[in-house]
């Protein structure tokens, strides 16, 4: 095991303040979820409870009107919804790959974020969940996507990517409560631990398992929680690669790419990175977490922003070059006339009317992280607030782009429209933020936002010194610290 | 707490068979040697530390009848000899030495010990007993032993016995240390209790590797093999489609549901396999009759060795934990009743 050896080559320093003792841990978390809350937190709690009541009641009036009261059309079959769900799916990217990924690879740094990422994923999967359950026009029978025996006789297309995705994300969703549930569970005992009333003892105690910090445990508990990570991380992969199947193995010219599965990946994980961050800023503000979420660690995830950042204008530039290179007019089409508005132009000498999207994307997401090359840029907190926002907006527009500019003007003028947003498209997407922030903002208040026992594990003196040889050099990489004395052997 | 424990339900039950008896105060005795017999459920060794706790104890509530102090003064003491065990001692070894007539069985049985402490526990318990006030104005705050004392009134039966040797080190090295040392000496039923897992202390436990891999493995390829045979049951078999002139059964349109399949069930058998491998959950347990195990999951470490381990002697344990230099060492008594 060598764990993050390379921080400690590095020379990086720990990243929470010497002298961090385990208790000083406890009391940083737990109190967040023991003291009243601070109005900050009302602040933005009873907002996103009245857009979570928006949120329901478009759905009911979605309900019972029929989809059609949103903007899509022939040919734009897909607009808002799927966009909407590649982008909330893609924002769970993040915290499995803060979890998971940048577990294997004992990047200690992630102990003060991936709780709160965690969460962040499940929410935001539950929020994507709903518009493709909303897309297919009756919800209640829903339930024809599993595959259960019923009186037609008839089976689930398992060829169709449509299916494939519905697999996909019901397991991502599963994994990913179970991954955070898991993670949990030492916290949870360390809540119970805590309680001063019998109720909180009661409820923690019993989601915590009876929890008793036990080795035997831990022993059990430290693989279980590798194999999640080593199962969570081709999982993310798959995830946006088969919501990029539902674009990919259609003929669609502007779909049909095979750059696709991992040019959604990269901007899965980039606007994810981005949308933690905000989200991070405003808590660690509204709750003082000043002393565990570092600036030294938003440093690191705007250079995670910048490096995914720029392989998305990779993955741009290079659905350009081939569109180009290829020489197939259709596919030409739709990079030039629709999305570019350069050259191609309609018999009235226009460009394809939503070309400005295109625009839009470009610059959130290809040129605003450049400014993350600067230092002075990535440890600035308004700075890097106003930039992630900036990526989130280019991010939304990356899947409206893909998926309205490649179906509005279609090989034939005869079928060519364009998509205008209804005002229930956008009440029951921001409708969506209140489900996010209700759940998120309930979930900082109850539970543990930061993972208790694996902080402490982090800490210089977490682990003993002398113990087994073969762990020794385990020690300083763990610490991340750089005045930890190298192993003499 | 509930006390829905499997190892005390036996005793629970002869217990309440037995409570009409105990309730009349008047002879302690019989009711003693009643309940003695129905202890047969036990371990041979749980036996003899029960038989002498409750000889001892008998003795006990005589030289605590006898001796009628001041009454506040001895509420005083009995909160006291609840939160500190060490400042009982004195008390104990005065009712012990009253006893002696009673528990020179005990002592013959090589127990002397058990029937100290067993002494230790039952003049406190009287002592808080006697005021029947003081008894109801406690509830369950001053830790769960004291409590239950405090609700048992003046009925005769123990209602707790010794569950395990509770050590608490103030760093990870102190704790790796000792974990060597209890180790070496060859006890089987003993733990460690961290906040987070420290490193090295596998090998200081002498622990062999975990099976949760292979259950994670096994599950992993169920869930691979019921992907196939469901889709081709389904796809092929029991319905053939044919999409996009491909074979109803071909491979590569399988791969997604496959993976996701596999991926899944692995998820459920970590899970799963991890509960039952820590046999979690697990609401009651012993340990959590101490109020200083709740900094287990804050900032200290543990080293509990039960008194189920064939090894376990409470003189010879106690010695071994001492030399390990805990901050702190406490016999952790769970409730019987």
């Amino acid at each position: 095991m060598a764990s993050a050896a390379p921080i400690h080559e590095l020379g990086e320093r720990s990243l929470l303040p010497p002298g961090t003792t385990f208790n000083d841990v406890t009391e940083a978390v737990c109190r967040l979820t023991e003291e009243k809350a601070p109005r900050g937190w009302w602040v933005l709690f009873l907002p996103s409870v009245a857009l979570l009541g928006l949120m329901l009641s478009c759905i009911v009036y979605l309900l019972s009107m029929g989809i059609g009261v949103w903007g899509n059309n022939t040919p734009a079959y897909w607009a808002w919804d799927i966009t909407n769900f590649v982008w909330w799916i893609g924002i769970g990217h993040a915290g499995t790959l803060i979890s998971a990924i940048l577990f294997l690879f004992r990047q200690n740094w992630r102990t003060s974020i991936n709780r709160f990422a965690e969460a962040m994923t499940v929410f935001a999967v539950l929020c994507a969940a709903i518009f493709p359950a909303l897309h297919t026009g009756r919800p209640w029978f829903d339930y024809y996507l599993a595959p259960l025996p019923n009186q037609m006789g008839i089976w689930p297309n398992f060829k169709s990517p449509l299916m494939w995705d519905v697999f996909a994300v019901n397991t991502y969703l599963t994994i990913s409560v179970i991954f955070w549930y898991v993670g949990l569970i030492p916290d949870l005992a360390t809540l119970r631990d805590r309680s001063k009333t019998l109720l909180r003892k009661r409820i923690y105690g019993a989601l915590a398992l009876g929890w008793r910090g036990s080795h035997r445990h831990w022993q059990h508990y430290e693989r279980a929680y590798l194999i999640f990570a080593a199962i969570s991380t081709p999982l993310v992969l798959s995830v946006h690669s088969i919501v990029s199947f539902d674009f990919a193995t259609s003929v669609m010219p502007g779909w049909h790419t095979t750059i696709f599965p991992p040019y959604f990946v990269a901007g899965a994980v980039f606007s994810g990175f981005a949308l933690v961050l905000t989200l991070m800023l405003i808590v660690r503000s509204v709750f003082k977490m000043h002393s565990l979420v570092t600036i030294k660690h938003m440093d690191l995830m705007n250079k995670f922003m910048l490096g995914t950042g720029i392989m998305v204008g990779y993955a741009y530039a290079m659905e350009f070059f081939i569109a180009w290179y290829s020489g197939n007019p259709y596919e030409s089409w739709v990079f030039f006339h629709n999305r570019l508005g350069f050259g191609y132009l309609d018999q009235e000498g226009n460009w394809g009317p939503l070309w400005w999207s295109y625009w839009a994307m470009v610059s959130c997401n290809v040129i605003a992280p450049q400014l993350f090359w600067f230092k002075k840029v990535r440890t600035s907190v308004p700075a890097m607030f106003v930039i992630t926002i900036f990526i989130n907006i280019g991010m939304w527009f990356e899947r409206f782009v893909i998926i309205v500019t490649s179906l509005y003007r279609d090989f034939l003028p005869g079928s060519w429209g364009s998509f205008h947003a209804t005002w229930i498209d956008i009440l029951l997407y921001m409708g969506t933020f209140g489900l996010f922030f209700t759940l998120f903002l309930l979930f900082i208040r109850w539970v543990p936002m930061i993972a208790i026992a694996e902080v402490k594990a982090t800490l210089p003196h977490a682990h003993p010194h002398h113990a087994g040889d073969d762990h020794a050099e385990d020690h300083p990489a763990a610490l991340g610290t750089v005045d930890a004395p190298a192993p003499a052997e | 707490m509930a006390n829905d424990d499997k190892k005390t339900k036996p005793v629970k039950k002869t217990l309440m068979g037995v409570a009409p008896v105990s309730d009349e105060q008047a002879d302690s005795a019989a009711s003693t040697k009643a309940a003695k017999p129905d202890l047969s459920g036990a371990t041979p060794g749980e036996q003899v530390t029960q038989a002498a706790a409750e000889e001892a104890a008998a003795g006990a509530e005589l030289a605590a009848a006898k001796a009628e102090s001041d009454p506040a003064e001895r509420k005083v003491k009995a909160e006291v000899a609840a939160a500190k065990a060490a400042e009982a001692k004195a008390d104990a070894e005065k009712a012990a030495a009253n006893a002696e007539a009673t528990s020179d069985d005990a002592a013959k049985a090589g127990a002397g010990m058990v029937a100290a402490d067993a002494a230790k526990t039952r003049a406190a318990a009287l002592e808080e007993a006697a005021d029947a006030e003081a008894a109801v104005a406690h509830p369950k705050k001053k830790g769960a032993t004291l409590a239950a004392r405090d609700t048992a009134t003046a009925d005769e039966e123990p209602t707790s016995r010794p569950a395990l040797f509770l050590a608490e080190y103030e760093t990870p090295d102190d704790l790796v240390h000792a974990a060597e040392q209890v180790r070496d000496a060859g006890y089987e039923k003993w733990d460690c209790h961290t906040p987070y897992p420290v490193h090295g202390l596998d090998q200081a436990m002498g622990l062999s590797e975990t099976k949760i891999g292979f259950i994670s493995f096994v599950c992993g390829m169920v869930g691979l093999v019921s992907a196939v045979l469901m889709i081709q049951y389904m796809n092929n078999w029991d319905y053939p489609i044919i999409i996009g002139g491909k074979p109803p059964g071909s491979f590569p349109s399988m791969v997604p549901i496959m993976f996701e399949l596999t991926v899944l069930l692995t998820g459920f058998g970590t899970l799963f396999g991890l509960l039952h491998l820590a046999r979690l959950p697990m609401h009651h347990h012993p340990i959590f009759e101490s109020d200083r195990f709740e900094a287990a999951t804050d900032d200290r470490f543990f080293i509990s060795i039960e008194t189920q381990d064939p090894k376990f002697d409470l003189k010879k344990t106690r010695a071994l934990l001492e030399k390990t230099h805990p901050s702190h060492l406490e016999l952790v008594e769970e409730e019987i009743a």
